[in-house]
């Protein structure tokens, strides 16, 4: 019988995206491993969007527990990151000029996306670390929904994983990820549970 | 198990967290890590946190002897009760102050009172990350950190951040310690105070 992780891996198509909110006292290292595995098994290229080290987080902790990743065939993005992992891609601060941001982490995965054929996918860890500086002013907020986060649902070709670490943002930011993602998992304590997917067959 | 036994367990690259409320006997959560290191490590007091918690263990006549070994770091405070290493204000920069005290940290570190050290900084989310980012950077190194945060008084997003990034996090409930999560698979364990 399939796991909720591998369930969902099977079932994502290209386009869609799967928001990992994990309580910090669950094991969101696990289900990274997993959703790199699957890809990386697939053939699928893969770029990492590492804010504040959460990769080096998540590659010590596999390490502790005896079950270490090789991410060196991923592209990484640094968001405010240090340690060095894959093939560097740059840094772009994470920032509230949206725009701005926008812009610049576009220019620097452009040698990712262009000349490569097929579905790509995209990890993005630390997204609680970007919005924590301003997620309690409600304007600078939905202009981050507006302008970074909403447009992810624009038809792509790629699979995005995005991780949140869920009690380290407000509930009305943590509602606001799970409206607009296709699939959201839910992990805490050492499981790991399908909170949406999309409602197919259901009329 | 005993903390201490447990405590003593803790590798160099690790970071624990114990979380405790106010009405919980933190002081001894202290007093095992101290005697976990045989008293080699350093206590980052903030506010006289750590002063505190000497006072409640001498008050339970509880033997000291260790503590004579170890190290002290303050940030702010004004009760002297061991020489510091050195004594940074209370509006220090994070990202100055952590740095200072890394360098200055050989093993083991055992942090009381981070949570007032926020308190107390202009941008308390920007100061949140300097903690977290300074935290992350030590994961896999050489040292051991050992952070006491009370529960009840520590902004939830920053204890959710700190959560994350700690190894190991436990949960101190009276006489009790509970690990909510760790790289040992020992999730769920109780621990003996």
């Amino acid at each position: 019988m399939l796991g909720p992780v591998e369930k969902v891996i099977k079932k994502v198509r290209s386009g869609e995206t799967v928001l990992v909110e994990y309580e910090p006292t669950g094991h969101p290292e696990r289900v990274f491993k997993e959703v790199f595995n699957a890809l990386r098994g697939r053939g699928v290229p893969i770029l990492i969007v590492d804010i504040y080290d959460t990769l080096h987080l998540f590659l010590q902790r596999l390490k502790f527990q005896g079950e270490p990743v090789d991410v060196g065939s991923a592209y990484i993005v640094c968001e405010k990151s240090n340690e060095p992992y894959g093939i560097s891609l740059g840094e772009v601060p994470p920032g509230e000029d949206f725009e701005y941001h926008s812009i610049m982490y576009s220019k620097t995965v452009k040698h990712f996306f262009t000349g490569r054929e097929g579905t790509k996918g995209v990890v993005v860890l630390g997204l609680e670390k970007f919005i924590f500086p301003f997620q309690r002013d409600r304007v600078k907020l939905e202009r981050y929904f507006e302008i970074t986060e909403r447009p992810l649902i624009s038809p792509s070709g790629k699979i995005t994983f995005l991780f949140l670490n869920r009690k380290a943002v407000s509930e009305y930011a943590l509602r606001s990820f799970e409206e607009s993602k296709h699939y959201v998992l839910g992990v805490s304590g050492e499981g790991v549970d399908i909170l949406k997917e999309p409602p197919e067959g259901l009329i | 198990m005993k903390l201490v036994e447990f405590l003593g367990s803790v590798q160099p690259g690790e970071v624990v967290l114990i979380e405790y409320t106010t009405l919980s006997p933190a002081s001894v959560a202290l007093l095992s890590t101290v005697e976990a290191f045989g008293g080699e490590c350093t206590i980052v007091s903030v506010a006289d946190m750590a002063a505190a918690f000497v006072s409640s263990l001498k008050s339970a006549r509880f033997d000291m002897g260790k503590f004579d070994r170890a190290g002290l770091i303050k940030i702010g405070g004004r009760v002297e009760w061991k020489y510091p290493m050195v004594h940074l204000p209370m509006t220090s920069n994070p990202t100055v102050a952590l740095e200072k005290i890394r360098g200055m940290i050989q093993e083991t570190a055992v942090v009381i009172g981070l949570e007032r050290f926020l308190m107390v900084q202009g941008n308390v989310e920007r100061a949140a990350l300097s903690v977290i980012e300074f935290l992350s950077g030590d994961i896999g190194g050489r040292r051991r950190w050992v952070i006491l945060v009370n529960s009840d008084v520590a902004p939830r997003g920053f204890l959710a951040l700190l959560e994350d990034v700690a190894t190991r996090v436990l949960l101190l409930n009276g006489a009790r310690a509970k690990v909510l999560r760790s790289i040992s698979g020992e999730d769920g364990k109780r621990i003996r105070v």
